[in-house]
């Protein structure tokens, strides 16, 4: 038999062993490897973009913040698909914060807690809300150049729903900031 | 230039000296973990795409075979884009905002007849027919969750590609479809230039082949103590380290060698291939041979999805017997090795990457499985799979499906099959007999034998104890295909493990042998691996 005619049976064998061992491999189980370290895929973006409570929205989040790519498609996303937005505002003195955040399809305010301090009640009011928002909630997504947060309310009812935060916390912070964006899915 | 099979992995390169290293991955860990995020990301209802859909694209992945899907993808995203449904952003709303990935919802999408500036769109009555020009297209509703696979997998390289898909298809012709099919290729082309270096899993080819020349082995030939015999003395590049690794690939490359002798025969290979000058056959007969008429590559992890017909615990120990399929029968010992001793090396190595002192404590140990813990969990898992059919043959019984007959028919105790079966033959030979009577008849039958009525009682209490994803309730008709699927996959699982668990019995006749045979496995198992992990500049 001719040497070449080998050497073609030789590679033709190799071929199937690399496609079966690359696909063994491609799906080997590997529990040892952290949530942090698994990527994304698009799909990802779109559901915590929609509201998905079936998103792992925290660890999504962490990876959204640590890429610049990522932030700006998931804005494109928000820009898309959002019910209600508060753009960044321009700031009316020197101070950023601000006590309250009105859009026509929304408001979002804050009360101080009276018997504990450094705690707040935040409240969002949605006059016309959507089935979704009476189901699963609200989630609340405040956006800068260089961050965004995400934070999710529950169920609306009777047109509002509330969430109770401490007042140094960074969400609630970016909530009511004149430099942060928001979009509500 | 020879490639070392031990990859860096992050800060848990193997400082400690060649000898420790363990990973031999040809595949990127992004890739790996791309694949698994497809099969985990969620829907509108539960998970987005089938496991099923995500291994069929895997499988063109590592075949090298995503022409023909990336063209089929194309012509689909310019019914899409050209559907006077979407004003804008028409493929986000379509496979992403509305999920038409379904067969239904697919054909609802494209109900009624669409005619644009280029070409005309009608559902027919099994594909969709597209006519651009003079060209004419169909795809199937049952493809298109595996090309929604597809198309996330670009957008996930690439996301800038669904708005230039939308430009570059808007009111186009079927030029801009294949430059499309093309561009797609070459994202994908150059992605896996970096993901999958395929250099190191052809000097593992090399390094087995001749290893098996070597010692005059085939298939046939091949014996529990041959995998040992390598596994304790490996050729010496690339150095072979897990058990695991060592059995895999000696199956893996004496399949294939099996199979292209038997294939090409006393031809040439030369009359199949499309690229013969430098051997390469086409990706598509690569593909069908491996994962389509081999019986020893049968990947039914989506039995664990939705719906979860058996959890990963049940599923896992039936995982390599079905990978490698007559040779679980041939090599029983080996398989009983992986469990254990492949198992036990698994837990040195994620010791290893703790500290020295960890993976010193656990050298000393032994592992905490005989086998004969392998065993019971195989006999459990092959109970599990027949429980289920019998929770599955409910669910048919409970819905009028007539399909009920045949899962029920493998799954009643066997006098009461025999019985059924005579009767159903006496009824069918009877002229007047419809399907669908045969259907009623064999319910009133049923209800006419305490055994049988026994029975699907018993199959009705699984079920209402049967909390698991897909069986808290009946589930509508249109879904019975995936339990049919179901079934059909837990009917396999069943019979191979329990070809392989007859061969373990006779093996253990007196019931002594695995206890000798663990015993003398565990002395060479163990002096292996002090002398892979225990040296003292380890």
């Amino acid at each position: 038999m001719p040497d070449h005619h080998n050497h073609d049976l030789f590679h033709i064998k190799e071929q199937l062993f690399t496609a079966k061992t690359l696909y063994r491999e491609l799906h080997q189980h590997e529990p040892e490897q952290p949530n942090s370290a698994k990527p994304l895929v698009f799909n990802d973006l779109v559901q915590l973009a929609l509201g998905n409570p079936n998103i792992a929205a925290q660890q999504v989040m962490q990876h959204i913040n640590q890429s610049l790519p990522l932030r700006r498609q998931y804005m494109q996303l928000l820009q898309k698909l959002a019910f209600a937005t508060s753009p960044v505002q321009a700031a009316a003195s020197s101070a950023t914060e601000i006590s309250s955040r009105k859009s026509a399809e929304f408001e979002l305010l804050f009360k101080r807690d009276k018997q504990f301090s450094g705690q707040v009640y935040v409240i969002l009011k949605i006059p016309h809300s959507i089935e979704k928002h009476h189901n699963q909630g609200v989630r609340v997504n405040c956006c800068s150049e260089d961050l965004i947060s995400s934070i999710h309310f529950p169920p609306i009812v009777d047109g509002k729903t509330q969430l109770l935060m401490e007042e140094s916390d960074q969400k609630f912070i970016h909530m009511f900031d004149t430099e942060f964006a928001i979009y509500l899915s | 230039m020879s490639v070392k099979l031990e990859y860096q992995r992050g800060e848990q390169t193997t400082k400690l000296g060649r000898m420790t290293n363990i990973i031999n991955y040809g595949i990127s860990d992004t890739l790996k973990a791309l694949f698994a995020q497809l099969k985990d990301t969620p829907g509108l209802d539960g998970y987005k795409y089938h496991s099923k859909d995500v291994g069929q694209i895997s499988q063109n992945i590592v075949c090298r075979n995503y022409g023909s899907v990336c063209y089929e993808l194309s012509f689909l995203c310019w019914a899409v884009v050209n559907h006077p449904h979407y004003s804008s952003s028409a493929l986000l709303s379509f496979f992403w905002l509305e999920e038409n990935i379904q067969p239904k919802r697919f054909r609802q999408t494209f109900s009624h007849p669409i005619k644009t500036a280029s070409g005309q769109i009608c559902m027919g009555e099994d594909y969709l027919q597209l006519t651009i020009g003079d060209i004419e297209f169909t795809i199937s509703p049952t493809r298109v969750g595996v090309l929604a696979v597809m198309l996330e997998l670009i957008a996930s390289i690439e996301p800038a590609q669904l708005s230039s898909i939308e430009t570059l298809l808007l009111d186009a012709d079927t030029k801009a479809i294949k430059q499309l099919s093309s561009n797609f290729q070459k994202l994908i082309y150059s992605y896996l230039k970096e993901h999958i270096p395929e250099a190191s899993t052809q000097e593992r080819f090399r390094a087995i082949s001749g290893w098996l020349k070597q010692h005059s082995l085939t298939a046939q030939k091949l014996t529990d103590q041959d995998v040992l015999n390598f596994w304790l003395n490996p050729p010496a590049q690339p150095s072979y380290i897990k058990y695991s690794t060592v059995l895999d690939d000696l199956l893996d490359a004496i399949t294939a060698i099996e199979v292209v002798e038997n294939t090409f025969n006393g031809e040439y290979a030369l009359s199949l291939g499309s690229n013969t000058e430098q051997g390469e056959v086409d990706a598509d007969w690569v593909q069908t041979t491996v994962f389509e008429q081999a019986d020893n590559t049968e990947d039914l992890s989506w039995l664990c999805q939705s719906p979860k017909f058996l959890t990963l615990t049940q599923y896992q120990p039936m995982s390599p017997l079905l990978g490698h399929g007559k040779f679980a029968r041939q090599l029983p010992l080996s398989f009983l090795r992986l469990s254990i001793f492949g198992g036990w090396q698994s837990v040195l190595v994620q010791a290893k990457r703790k500290s020295t002192q960890v993976l010193a404590d656990k050298l000393q140990q032994f592992p905490s499985r005989h086998y004969q813990d392998y065993v019971a969990e195989l006999n459990d898992s092959e109970s599990q799979c027949k429980q289920v059919q019998q929770v599955i043959a409910h669910l048919f019984y409970s819905l009028d499906n007539p399909l009920f007959i045949g899962i029920m028919l493998k799954q009643m105790p066997t006098d009461l099959q025999q019985t059924l079966k005579i009767w159903m033959r006496s009824q069918i030979a009877d002229p007047t007999e419809s399907e669908a009577n045969l259907f009623i008849d064999v319910q009133q039958w049923l209800s006419q034998h305490p055994k049988a009525q026994f029975w699907l009682t018993e199959a009705a209490n699984l079920f209402k104890n049967n909390n698991k994803d897909g069986f808290k309730k009946l589930p509508s008709v249109t879904k019975l295909d995936i339990y049919q699927d179901g079934s059909e996959a837990l009917d396999h699982c069943q019979e191979l493990v329990a070809r392989y668990l007859l061969v373990i019995t006779k093996l253990n006749h007196e019931n002594t042998q695995l206890a000798e045979i663990y015993s003398s496995d565990l002395c060479i198992f163990s002096n292996r691996f002090k002398q892979i992990y225990g040296a003292p500049h380890a």
